[in-house]
């Protein structure tokens, strides 16, 4: 019998049960049981059930199973998966089933199958009416462990009217004692304060301000301009100015999209054994920060992580968003696939419950939620709108081709001016050769004769630079294009445009200009000749097999690789395909393992044959030295035109897919081969949803429309609880906690909301404001008590040492992204690049040992490349930089909503011994060497302006030139040196990683 | 610590207040009673706000312990239990032969195998005349110290949810390790040195790297720490660019000063403070540290008890000695692990069983007697719980058609404690005549994390950590007790 007809089985026992009621009673009463029944249940059946069973099923407070074995109802009424008897039919009792260790998922007792002859005790037990001394029977407090106090866990009009379940209400702005007060904020913040008695902090100097301003919407501190600038600006409306500023910056998208990032549990790795990439990850980082910079509406964003693919307008980024689905953690080799299958589903919707919500849904997987009105019906029926989204896959499985721009034509208009500027760049350069050719002609005729080359030794003249001796631009593809995609006149201005060489770094050899990681590439270049050469030699540098092509023939085929560029003569196979004007020169490579790099170059021992060396040689007489000036120029232009190509209008993300058309049932203790009845997709009921409606047209091609239709209900302006979340966590990371402190918990288990009608008030004013995330921003930061002073104030942390009444801006430690990005700042070498595949900076050796292959899955980044912001950093499940998780990055396993904010030695050992902290020190002394000059008081004074945002006093300054003569006469070290000691100290200061 | 009153009355130490407070301002223990006490509605005092207590500071436990540290011998890939510890003499004349049994390995599910006899003989060791394969003759005279559980299950029979799951109770990853419950519940008593080390093979880490120490849903500051046997033993403990202690010195009292000067005008904020202070921990650790693995100080007869004279012992004794020494300065947990990186590398015997178990069996056998016998001479032992053993066990059958390897096996395995409260000389569960499932007194990895919690004092059904809506514990929601007869 398998599990799930074990389960129907016992459905049908159930029922049956029901009828046997009248029976039972009768049984129950001991009086009727015989006294050798009674002698058999004390002497033989009781023992066996006390020692194997009772410990579990009823003696203890604890019930497993929901099964009772220690009263004779309990037995009857059975557990959650069926009544553990059938008196009707004793020997198909649940009970015996379990026993007998038949179905590896149900073994009772778990410790070991007990003996032939005890399981015919039980079985004899029941066939004898099941026998139970009345006196023998433990009796439980039924129910469940709720506290003394309300139990929460039903849907009823009571739990439906929990403040969080009901829709926000307007409600008029309060009075204040402070009736200059306007601000719609300060009015409700004010009002709590007044009614306690409380002053709030006067204002934050301009200095704490701006650091704070900088901070929270870029994640990096102002420069001294910048604070100088702010400080000289005594207009009214300066942080406005300076709010705004921010908001435009791409930074706030990088900070405020790791927020995001940390509640949908980015990583780019699967987790478990191999922890193997998730390729393309990084393209939803670079989603969620374009998503932010380009203040998308809170509640597209929404739709459009959870079914971006579904929507109407569906566009690349819509696409792109969906990743969400995808970023958790996943075991390629699970030991129970069934149950694998709903834990990647769980994944889901935790995350989508969490983050979105407010509610912890997934507590209901296994049981009702204990606290919460969630049962674990509403659990089944939030599954159903995943029940289609396809199983993840390695490698490129979940890889989904989008076309980028796709929709509102901005690609193409992108490209169509690209495209003409190339044009009129390149009639330029023809007419000028056309004018040069023309005269050379006149002047020259023997040379377009090709006389033959008297010595084919003779000195090589380039006519296409290989990538040693100049900047060669391609066009490559590292898809598989068109089968003629070598002939001349093949299209190729849609493929991207790279300078020569392509490979990876380090190759022996060679020069990499343009990164080429993929198995394949194709490329093609083009080449002048004002005549045909007598000879030809290709220039070559392969790893690996490389064909290639001139004007649509194969000249040469090179299998292998090679650690330096080879010369190759293909003179004879070229010259009936060679022709003056352009030439067309197409290469592919092909790499299976290891390093990769391609170039090819083109030259020949004729003197003439190449328009560029004619040029060089006869164009200042032909044409004249301005002509020939614009040639140079114009050829530059071109090949720095190249490079500013719009990127390819098709890519891979990873992305949701469905596949199916797949019924969720219950499933009892969340186990898979225990399932109940099918459920539909519905939300939960305790927000008194609308019906879950799927509309035809919602269906696509290839999904059900389920996730639009629940993706639509949570941003609906009616959802009582969603506008609320978010903008608590807005608030949050303005103020270091939020409104309700369990920012991803509403229920009753979390904590309630300090201002509560100032968070309704936020949700509506953020709705009616059509979910315009930077609009709440500035509305946040322009009210004073976001603007207040963090200073201490003995009477008023005497009331509210927390805090709760916001009487002053908490200090907060910067997030672990901040520290190295501030420490990378401060040392004037932070690269703002944005974008792209993520970065993987340095490890200590010890670091890398941790993995099972030493190293793997880490690349090295340059050194550039490694000064990127730290959201661009890698996020590889089973292994991070100790910078960032000493300083309590977000773990990545789950959804994380708030961070902690631990102090511990070791923080302290990698902050003052690191290899990356001392480094950088040394490189934020040269910057005070080279910006203050060499006194040390200037030094000292630019470091303060630099790392903290501000001036210091005279006091300061002489206790950090106490600090550097200590060092020089205490530690016997250089000036310099003693520098880098003081810039280390500066960097490890507590105003320096504590926020006013 | 307080025991929460109850299990889901929700007001319970949590994620979000940590954060809300700062990790530096107090021990998780008293943020839990603080909480439970309607702490956050608003009602604390000035005078509690400004406590503060390292969060590894020691905690009080449930109840008096008999262990006061625990030292796990990780034996990664599984090592075959009928071939050391669990001696099935019907298994010898099988080999060869195919016969029907259900197994679960790597290759999946499957009902008929070839057997592969057991290559080892047994023989009886100790007063309790417990039987042992000559792959252990060192180990095999400490039986009448040790408790052999040869009933073990786990969830997983692959390596990846199986590791998770000896060390953190679930096959998923995201959970805390058990030595990071262990840190959580009791803290350490030494400042100077972590509270939870790890020391990894010379080949490599553990198949999911870090996430085998990892602190999970608790803050990082309960991870385990790496520490190498030779070299800089911990991360960052000396000034990369070659900083002299007296320049060190210098710079920490500038920067107490200074930062001494921002605290003054924010006095009222104990973060501040701890971080001054977490750099004098620090500075503390760098000349602890060195000290504690500094085996120079050992007498050449304690190095040789445990092979570091020899060529192949040396390697895994240099462990277990720094291991002693670790737990004798306060060290809550410490684990190493035996066998690294991916295939023969560990006890993964999946090719040829004797050359990989012979060569892992020889590595460390030597060791780990020489660790209980140290332990034992030194007065160590009874404070001091040693758990050997791997994710799971192999089976009696070979994985291939030909060769003498043998696949995974989470249906049946052997683990063995010693000291720290663990009952010597016994033996307890069974598996079948051919080692292929436990089927007497089966014992689920929780109740090995169940009896290891309580031998500390901490009460495995009551030690739980609120995250995610949950009271999280590592012996499940559903819970575990301990294994009552392994108890002294």
């Amino acid at each position: 019998m398998t599990s799930a007809d074990l389960f129907k089985n016992m459905r049908r026992k159930t029922l049956l049960l029901a009828s046997f009621s009248i029976l039972v009673n009768w049984l129950s009463a001991e009086e009727k049981v015989s006294p050798e029944a009674l002698a058999f249940w004390k002497e033989e059946a009781k023992p066996l059930l006390e020692q194997n069973c009772w410990k579990c099923h009823g003696a203890k407070e604890r019930i497993k199973g929901d099964l009772r074995l220690t009263t004779r109802e309990g037995v009857l009424l059975g557990g959650e998966i069926g009544a553990a008897v059938n008196l009707e039919k004793p020997e198909t009792s649940l009970l015996l089933e379990m026993l007998s260790y038949k179905d590896e998922d149900h073994e009772m007792p778990p410790i070991g199958k007990l003996k032939d002859s005890e399981i015919a005790v039980l079985e004899k037990w029941i066939k004898l009416g099941l026998p139970f001394a009345s006196e023998d029977e433990i009796l439980g407090k039924e129910g469940h462990e709720v506290a003394a106090g309300e139990d929460n866990t039903k849907v009823n009009e009571r739990t439906m009217s929990h403040w969080a379940f009901v829709k926000p209400k307007r409600i008029e702005l309060p009075e204040v004692k402070d009736k200059s007060a306007k601000h719609p904020i300060d009015r409700f913040i004010l009002a709590k304060l007044d009614a306690s008695g409380l002053k709030p902090n006067p204002l934050a100097s301009k200095e704490a301000l701006l650091r704070r301003a900088y901070f929270d919407l870029t994640g990096i501190a102002p420069s001294p301009d910048q604070v100088s600038d702010f400080l000289a600006d005594d207009s009214a409306d300066a942080f406005e100015e300076v709010i705004d500023g921010l908001l435009a910056s791409p930074q706030y998208g990088e900070k405020w999209g790791r927020h995001w990032l940390d509640l949908v549990r980015y990583a780019e790795t699967n987790g478990y054994e191999r922890d193997s990439e998730k390729p393309m990850a990084w393209r939803f980082r670079d989603y969620v920060i374009k998503a932010f910079n380009d203040n998308k509406p809170y509640d597209r964003f929404v739709q459009e992580q959870l079914a971006g693919d579904e929507l109407p307008d569906a566009d690349a980024d819509a696409i792109t968003a969906t990743g969400f689905h995808r970023l958790g953690i996943w075991d390629d080799e699970p030991a129970d696939r069934k149950k694998a299958r709903y834990d990647y589903l769980d994944d889901i919707l935790r995350t989508t419950s969490d983050v979105f919500l407010g509610m912890t849904i997934g507590c209901a997987r296994c049981h009702d939620h204990k606290i919460d009105p969630i049962p674990t019906k509403d659990y089944y029926s939030l599954l159903s709108f995943f029940a289609n989204v396809s199983n993840h896959g390695k490698g490129k499985t979940n890889l989904v081709k989008v076309e980028s721009f796709s929709g509102n034509g901005a690609y193409d208009k992108q490209f169509e001016q690209w495209s003409k500027r190339d044009g009129d760049l390149r009639r330029q350069l023809d007419k000028i050769e056309k004018d040069f050719l023309e005269e050379l002609e006149l002047r020259q005729p023997e040379i377009k004769v090709n006389k033959p080359g008297k010595n084919t030794k003779a000195k090589q003249n380039i006519i296409l630079h290989d990538a040693r001796s100049g900047e060669v631009a391609w066009n490559y593809s590292t898809k598989k294009p068109d089968d003629h995609w070598f002939e001349i006149a093949y299209d190729d201005s849609k493929w991207d445009s790279g300078k020569a060489g392509f490979g990876v770094k380090g190759t022996p050899g060679a020069v990499v200009r343009t990164e080429w990681r993929s198995k394949a590439i194709w490329m093609r270049t083009s080449f002048r000749l004002a005549a045909v050469p007598n000879n030809l030699s290709l220039n070559v540098h392969h790893d690996e097999d490389v064909k290639i092509y001139l004007n649509g023939k194969l000249v040469k085929e090179l299998a292998g690789h090679v650690s330096n560029y080879e010369t190759h003569d293909v003179s004879k196979v070229a010259a009936d395909v060679l022709q003056t004007g352009k030439n067309v020169l197409a290469v592919h490579c092909l790499q299976t393992g290891g390093g990769q790099f391609v170039d090819v170059g083109v030259s020949s021992s004729d003197q003439f044959a190449d328009l560029a060396s004619l040029m060089r040689k006869f164009g200042k007489d032909y044409i004249g030295d301005s002509a020939l000036k614009n040639h140079r120029r114009i050829t530059r232009d071109l090949s720095n035109h190249a490079g500013q190509k719009p990127s390819a209008s098709k890519y891979e993300v990873m992305a949701v897919a469905e596949s199916g058309n797949n019924i969720i049932k219950v499933l009892h203790r969340g186990n898979p081969v225990l399932e109940g009845d099918v459920v539909q997709p519905s939300f939960p009921s305790v927000l008194r949803p609308p019906a879950a409606v799927i509309p035809d047209s919602y269906k696509t091609p290839k999904t059900s429309g389920r996730r639009r239709v629940l993706a639509e209900w949570i941003t609906s302006k009616d959802n009582p609880i969603s506008a609320r979340v978010m903008m608590n966590r807005v608030w949050q990371h303005h103020f270091g906690r939020g409104i309700v402190r369990t920012t991803s918990d509403y229920g009753f288990q979390g904590l309630k909301p300090t201002h509560p009608a100032l968070l309704d008030w936020l949700a509506l004013e953020f709705m009616g404001r059509d979910w315009n995330i930077k609009a709440m921003h500035k509305l946040i930061m322009t009210s004073n008590a976001y603007q207040r002073s963090s200073a201490p104030n003995d009477l008023a942390f005497e009331k509210d040492p927390v805090n709760n009444l916001f009487w002053r801006f908490d200090m907060r430690r910067l997030t672990a992204e901040e520290v190295r990005d501030s420490i990378l700042s401060a040392c004037g070498t932070l690269n703002l690049k944005p974008g792209g595949p993520s970065i993987t900076p340095p490890l200590p050796q010890i670091v890398l040992a941790t993995a099972s292959r030493p190293g793997a899955g880490w690349g090295r980044s340059s050194p550039e490349e490694s000064n990127r912001r730290s959201v661009y950093v890698k996020v590889k499940r089973s292994m991070q930089m100790p910078i960032l998780i000493n300083h309590d990055m977000a773990d990545m396993d789950t959804s994380c909503p708030v961070r902690f904010t631990t102090t511990v030695p070791t923080q302290s050992l990698n902050m003052l011994n690191g290899k990356f902290m001392n480094d950088s020190a040394k490189v934020f002394a040269k910057r005070l060497r080279d910006e203050a000059g060499t006194a040390p008081a200037d030094q000292v004074a630019r470091a303060f302006e630099i790392a903290f945002s501000r001036k210091p006093s005279d006091k300061e300054v002489s206790s950090g030139l106490a600090m550097i003569k200590d060092m020089r006469s205490k530690g016997g070290v250089s000036a310099e040196v003693a520098l880098e000691r003081f810039a280390l100290l500066a960097l490890n200061l507590n105003e320096f990683v504590y926020l006013d | 610590m307080n025991k929460p009153q109850n299990t889901f009355c929700g007001q319970v130490h949590r994620r979000e207040f940590l954060k809300d407070i700062g990790g530096g301002f107090a021990s998780l223990g008293l943020t839990g009673m603080l909480a439970q006490d309607g702490f956050f509605q608003s009602q604390a005092t000035a005078q509690e706000m400004a406590k503060f207590v390292n969060p590894l500071a020691p905690k009080e436990p449930h109840y008096k312990g008999k262990a006061k540290s625990v030292i796990f011998l990780f034996m990664y890939g599984g090592p075959s239990h009928v071939d050391t510890f669990d001696h099935k003499p019907k298994l010898y004349p099988l080999d060869g032969k195919t016969i029907d049994v259900k197994t679960f390995g790597r290759g999946g599910k499957r009902s008929k195998s070839r057997v592969v006899g057991p290559k080892w003989k047994f023989n009886k060791y100790g007063e309790c005349g417990k039987e042992v394969s000559d792959l252990f003759p060192n180990v095999a005279t400490c039986v009448d110290d040790i408790a052999f559980v040869h009933s073990m299950t786990a969830d997983s029979p692959i390596h990846g949810s199986a590791m998770l799951m000896m060390n953190a109770g679930q096959v998923l990853s995201g959970h805390p390790s058990i030595g990071s419950w262990v840190n959580y519940g009791l803290g350490s008593v030494n400042e100077n040195l972590p509270g939870y080390v790890v020391m990894l093979d010379k080949t490599g880490g553990p198949i999911s790297g870090a996430k085998n120490w990892s602190s999970g849903y608790m803050p990082a500051s309960y991870q385990g720490t790496v520490l190498r046997s030779q070299g800089t033993p911990i991360l960052d403990l000396e000034n990369a660019n070659g900083m002299s202690k007296t320049e060190q010195r210098t710079l920490l009292d500038h920067l107490r000063n200074i930062n001494e000067g921002h605290l003054s005008e924010r006095y009222d904020n104990t973060n501040l403070a701890a971080r001054v202070a977490s750099y004098e921990l620090a500075y503390k650790m760098q000349a602890s540290a060195p000290e504690a693995v500094d085996l120079d100080k050992e007498p050449d007869h304690i190095k040789k008890l445990y092979g570091i004279d020899g060529s192949k012992t040396e390697d895994f004794g240099r462990k277990c000695l720094l291991a002693r020494r670790l737990v004798e300065r306060g060290v809550r947990f410490v684990q190493i692990y035996s066998g690294g990186n991916h295939n023969d590398a560990n006890w993964d015997a999946h090719g040829d069983l004797v050359k990989n178990h012979t060569y892992h069996a020889g590595n460390t056998d030597k060791a780990i007697a020489g660790l209980l016998k140290d332990l034992k001479q030194q007065g160590l032992l009874d404070e001091t719980l040693v758990v050997w053993g791997g994710e799971f066990g192999r089976q009696p059958t070979a994985e291939y058609a030909k060769g003498t390897g043998r696949d995974h096996n989470s249906y049946g395995f052997t683990m063995w404690m010693a000291g720290g409260g663990i009952k010597g000389g016994i033996s307890v569960g069974e598996t079948d005549e051919l080692g292929s499932a436990a089927v007497v007194d089966r014992f689920h990895v929780k109740r090995l994390h169940s009896t290891i919690l309580h031998l500390l004092g901490l009460d495995p059904n009551a030690l739980s950590y609120f995250y995610g809506g949950l009271d999280r514990r590592l012996v499940g929601v559903e819970g575990a007790e301990p294994i009552e007869q392994l108890l002294a």
